[in-house]
């Protein structure tokens, strides 16, 4: 009986410790992926935008053509990253609220219904930073690691 | 003192000018052409238990590979192709859309060439890969309130954005504006004819001359929306001597029966409805479509009333979008209902699942049978 009840006791112990190492071990990947996506993308538009930060509704908004127009009455103008960008998938997921296939659905039917044509797309970061650079109405995103010389950084909410 | 020579010289001087200068502001923003692809191919298989006649029990068929391109060389202008293959259509049937649109503004934009019939926003789901379902509501499928598609003028636009108004006024030319067949046992869009039969309707209009003619009319869409969550419309219809056949039973030789030519005026006007929370969505729409044929040779002059109705819900998991719908259907005292549950399973933007149930409830033979498709979409 006695070993019976010390090998209880040991398993026991033994299996709440588990536990804690894997609740250690999720929150730790957890904090990770979210600090890696919080830091995955900026969002950027033109110097001369007097825009100073979005919130993610009207992010998602100007991407998704919902709003066509800055306070000023300029046209927005978005650009997004190819489909295959790391960087787009976790714009999607964070501002969007969505994977980047289902952003490509939206599109794929506002095409074909006529209510609408995708944003231009780029390929890198220097190619978005460029249109950006280019086009006053302009707003794109670009990894946390790119430069954004030349361009405003704007918080999102 | 300036002599009239001198202003006009003067105004002439600031028209020029400000001719000139609009183009320098123009290109603070440099627009780049845009040009995109994207198609799909969707193969389907049809089951259905004990159909009667000279219908299939089941099929399979590549039953839809469409291609759109679009081009943008500026900011407000886009043109537009959509080029659809389907089994039995001719080429000119194909050419689904070819159309340029010019956006003065966004309440106000025009449209010139082949489009959508923009009366249905069910009309708007007719590719495979947009529409939820692996078919097509009465109202789309079956072409008896307006045509899929028409060559002509259209005038449209929204206004506002989180309460937007939207219109849309067009008019022009047409084709198949009475059923046409689709699906590989080629039941869809003929149910009227089936059920007809069924009931010993003693005469049925021709499908296939209907599509021939070319018909002129126009119409008019109006609706509102309230953010996402709650979107109404109204719409109508109306042409002038669209043309189209019928075929009466001779009673003295069964073998050939009387084809009659018809000149058909109809007005068809419906209410659209939609309401979203969340994933959760519910579409519906009611049609009425007033129609009279006319053959004054053989004194004929006959109403052919179609009433028709559906509702739809589905819930959006992100993957996976199970849906239900149920429709009715009366096509002049021939009525029936069809009830129709699936699921449309999207692993991966490139590839669309759908399996389907439909059962079709009728006074004399109810029919049941099942949809498969997969699309592959670029």
């Amino acid at each position: 009986m006695a070993l019976w009840h010390r090998l209880f006791i040991h398993s026991n112990h033994s299996s709440h410790t588990m536990k804690q190492i894997f609740s250690l071990l999720i929150l730790l990947t957890v904090g990770t992926l979210m600090s890696l996506q919080a830091q995955s993308f900026k969002v950027i538009v033109n110097n001369d935008n007097a825009v100073t930060s979005l919130t993610k509704k009207e992010a998602s908004d100007f991407f998704l053509k919902k709003k066509s127009k800055w306070v000023t009455g300029t046209a927005v103008m978005p650009v997004d990253l190819s489909s295959s960008s790391a960087v787009r998938e976790s714009f999607s997921k964070q501002v969007h609220g969505k994977t980047t296939a289902a952003i490509r659905n939206f599109w794929q039917q506002a095409a074909f219904s006529g209510a609408g044509t995708a944003p231009a797309e780029k390929a890198t970061d220097a190619d978005v930073l460029e249109y950006v650079k280019k086009n006053p109405g302009a707003i794109g995103y670009v990894s946390a690691a790119a430069s954004t010389a030349g361009v405003k950084t704007v918080p999102i909410k | 003192m300036y002599n009239t020579t001198t202003l006009s010289k003067k105004w002439m001087t600031l028209a020029v000018a400000a001719f000139c200068l609009t183009p320098a502001v123009a290109q603070e923003t440099e627009w780049e052409a845009q040009t995109r692809i994207t198609g799909y191919i969707a193969t389907e298989a049809n089951y259905f238990h004990d159909l009667e006649g000279t219908y299939k029990q089941y099929g399979v068929s590549l039953s839809e590979a469409g291609l759109l391109t679009s081009y943008q060389p500026t900011s407000n202008i886009t043109i537009k192709g959509v080029f659809v293959y389907r089994p039995d259509l001719t080429i000119d049937q194909m050419i689904n859309e070819a159309n340029a649109e010019w956006k003065a503004t966004s309440f106000l934009n025009v449209k010139v060439g082949r489009f959508l019939t923009p009366l249905s926003p069910m009309n708007t789901y007719y590719y495979a890969p947009v529409n939820n379902s692996a078919t097509l509501p009465f109202v789309i499928s079956h072409h008896e309130f307006f045509p899929l598609n028409m060559d002509a003028v259209s005038i449209n636009g929204v206004v506002g954005e989180n309460i937007r108004f939207d219109y849309d006024l067009f008019a022009g030319g047409y084709r198949n504006a009475l059923w046409l067949k689709t699906g590989p046992v080629g039941l869809f869009g003929t149910e009227d004819e089936y059920y007809g039969a069924l009931e010993k309707i003693g005469y049925k209009l021709n499908t296939s001359s209907a599509n021939q003619a070319l018909s002129f009319g126009g119409g008019a869409h109006a609706g509102v929306s309230f953010d996402e969550y709650f979107t109404i419309g109204a719409n109508v219809m109306l042409s002038d001597k669209e043309k189209a056949s019928t075929t009466f039973d001779n009673p003295y030789d069964p073998a050939n029966p009387f084809i009659i030519d018809l000149d058909v005026n109809r007005i068809a006007y419906g209410l659209n409805f939609k309401a979203k929370y969340n994933n959760l969505q519910l579409l519906g729409e009611v049609w009425k479509n007033e129609m009279n044929f006319k053959n004054e040779a053989f004194n004929l002059d006959n109403d052919y009333n179609v009433n028709c109705s559906f509702i739809e819900v589905s819930n959006n998991f992100g993957k996976l979008i199970p849906y239900v719908r149920f429709e009715y259907h009366d096509a002049a005292g021939v009525e029936y209902n069809r009830y129709t549950t699936g699921i449309n399973y999207k692993p991966i933007f490139e590839t669309t699942l759908k399996l389907e149930y439909l059962y079709y409830q009728h006074d004399i033979k109810d029919i049941n049978g099942f949809v498969a498709s997969v699309i592959y979409s670029f």
